[in-house]
């Protein structure tokens, strides 16, 4: 029997295996237990296969040793010792969707010390079992994920965190708009947590962060218009290093989707919107001091000009601001054709 | 064509939003047993087509659009003087979700088109009347009438509609130059028709009403 001590994996994320430092064997001093308490259907749960969950849910490991749950700690074992579900079982507790749906269920989270409870656990839905997805999948990833980790104690690798996350929002049926809810809070909203300013809110987007902000926004905008509409929304983003300005063009007689185009000031292409850009900071500087967020409407161009921080430039955000300059354009304010929100 | 002007881009997105709610009435209605509701009260058919675009909005293919809409079923109206049950309640109101800020919304008044006052009734103070005293959609610059047809044809409701619209245009306030016309940019959803009026007090503008009727005929009898 072997004892689990959880303290050195507090950081740690997607472990897959426990580090042989935090097993150890279990001490003949340690051996005593409260009767009053109930014992067999406490150990019932330390002996293998079982699957361990992190009080934080910082892990959700499938252990085939007979391992002690520690207190606080939650132990899942299966009655019919079904390997393959309890594997699929670790594998989906370390998705980014229970991540986002563990914090939203616990009251804790997110104040102090990040601690989920048995009854969040408890409402927590589960893809697969019960005639719903076949475990398949399931089975598949947890094999090419042991194969791929042999050796190594975690699988902290984009290509199979993305698999995975893939697989349960498969699994779960999410759209596009709760996907994008969900990855944004983990990756980035989840950094504003517990009263922190942490880096991965506010440090600049990627390129490619960037591209996906745009490539929402002008989904977003053109899903709204409709197929059969005879326009199309192009949506270009220029950046230097402190603000990010989108140029959302409405283009007649378009059909597909427009390209994104994503820019430099310096850029020989984004000489064109410089000077656009340098008008609208000149005029509403005192906005970017503030750190808002400007929209400038003209009859075929919005200007969306914001600063250069992840936390603007999420899926969820492009789909907010469709949904706000789509509102602000049905309605626009008869007194100034132009915005600034927080 | 891309927009030359705000009033433009306004109209743009204003059509695209009044197309979206017209998609979802006949998407619900799609879903609902209209031959069923063909002796029924107006607000039985109407709480059947708000369950029915309700169904469409809630279901789990619906389109990334809809996500963001709702529909109220006989929601009350804040207008001055009147407070709590004694609100003015319009049939249906669609409402786009966004951020912060005015939402923009679609308020749909229906009558039945059934017996020889119907069309008095369609464009009374209780139909089209609404939207004209700013009774419903005062903030608005569009809104809607359904025309629930059960008995006739829908061809015959609208010659009768057409001609009670022209006898009323004073009435109607219809704005100068325009009439009972096919809305442009929407009948490739369904034969809408579009008219144009001015709304007392005059601050509010003029407001566009869509018209669309909606089959409740019984079913035809075999060999009649």
């Amino acid at each position: 029997m072997l004892t689990l001590s959880v303290e050195p994996l507090k950081s740690r994320r997607h472990l897959f295996r426990f580090p042989q430092a935090v097993l150890q064997p279990l001490d003949i001093t340690d051996t005593f237990v409260s009767l009053r308490a109930g014992f067999s259907r406490r150990f019932s749960v330390c002996k293998p296969p079982h699957v361990l969950v992190g009080a934080s849910r910082n892990f959700a490991i499938y252990a085939e040793a007979a391992i002690i749950v520690p207190s606080r700690q939650i132990g899942i074992i299966s009655p019919k010792e079904n390997k393959p579900l309890l594997k699929a079982l670790a594998l989906y507790l370390n998705s980014d969707f229970v991540a986002y749906h563990q914090f939203l269920s616990t009251t804790q989270a997110g104040i102090q010390k990040t601690i989920s409870t048995l009854k969040a656990l408890r409402v927590l839905p589960i893809p697969f079992g019960n005639g719903r997805n076949s475990l398949g999948d399931w089975e598949s990833l947890y094999t090419r994920i042991a194969k791929a980790t042999a050796g190594e104690d975690d699988f902290d690798r984009p290509d199979l965190i993305s698999e995975l996350n893939e697989l349960t929002f498969a699994s779960l049926r999410l759209d596009r708009r709760a996907r994008a809810a969900v990855r944004d809070f983990v990756n980035t909203r989840f950094a504003l947590t517990r009263g922190k300013i942490g880096v991965d809110a506010v440090r600049p987007p990627t390129v490619e962060e960037l591209k996906s902000y745009a490539g929402t926004l002008r989904d977003e905008l053109d899903a709204f218009v409709g197929e059969k509409a005879d326009i199309r929304h192009r949506v270009d983003v220029l950046f230097d290093g402190s603000s990010g300005l989108t140029v959302i063009e409405i283009v007649g007689g378009a059909t597909g989707r427009l390209p994104v185009r994503v820019m430099r000031a310096t850029d020989e292409a984004a000489r064109g919107f410089a000077a656009a850009r340098s008008q609208l900071i000149e005029k509403h500087g005192q906005w970017l001091y503030f750190r808002r967020n400007l929209r400038v409407y003209e009859p075929s161009k919005t200007y969306v000009l914001k600063p250069l921080q992840r936390l603007q430039w999420t899926q969820t955000q492009a789909m907010q601001d469709a949904g706000d300059i789509i509102a602000e354009s049905i309605q626009p304010d008869p007194v100034e054709n132009e915005r600034v929100v927080g | 064509m891309p927009p030359d002007t705000p009033a433009d881009r306004t109209i743009l997105y204003r059509l695209a939003f009044i197309r979206n709610c017209h998609i979802l009435v006949l998407r619900g209605y799609e879903l609902i047993k209209a031959e069923d509701l063909s002796q029924a009260e107006e607000t039985s058919i109407t709480g059947e087509l708000v369950r029915g675009v309700r169904e469409v909005l809630e279901s789990e293919d619906s389109e990334a659009w809809m996500q963001l809409f709702e529909v109220l079923d006989d929601p009350p109206q804040n207008v001055p003087d009147k407070l709590g049950r004694s609100r003015p309640r319009v049939d249906i109101e669609f409402v786009r979700l966004s951020g912060r800020g005015k939402r923009p919304r679609f308020h749909i008044e229906a009558k039945r088109l059934y017996r020889s006052d119907s069309v008095k009734e369609y464009f009374g103070d209780g139909g089209l009347g609404c939207f004209i005293v700013g009774r419903y959609a005062a903030q608005e610059a569009a809104a809607g009438m359904l025309g629930y047809v059960q008995t006739d044809t829908a061809l015959r409701w609208l010659d009768r509609l057409r001609t009670g619209f022209a006898q009323r245009a004073e009435t109607l306030r219809v704005a100068r130059g325009t009439t009972l016309a096919e809305a442009e940019g929407l009948q490739d959803l369904a034969p809408l028709q579009m008219s144009r009026h001015g709304r007392e007090p005059v601050a509010l503008g003029q407001i566009e009403v869509f018209h669309l009727l909606l089959d409740f005929l019984p079913p035809a009898v075999p060999g009649t």
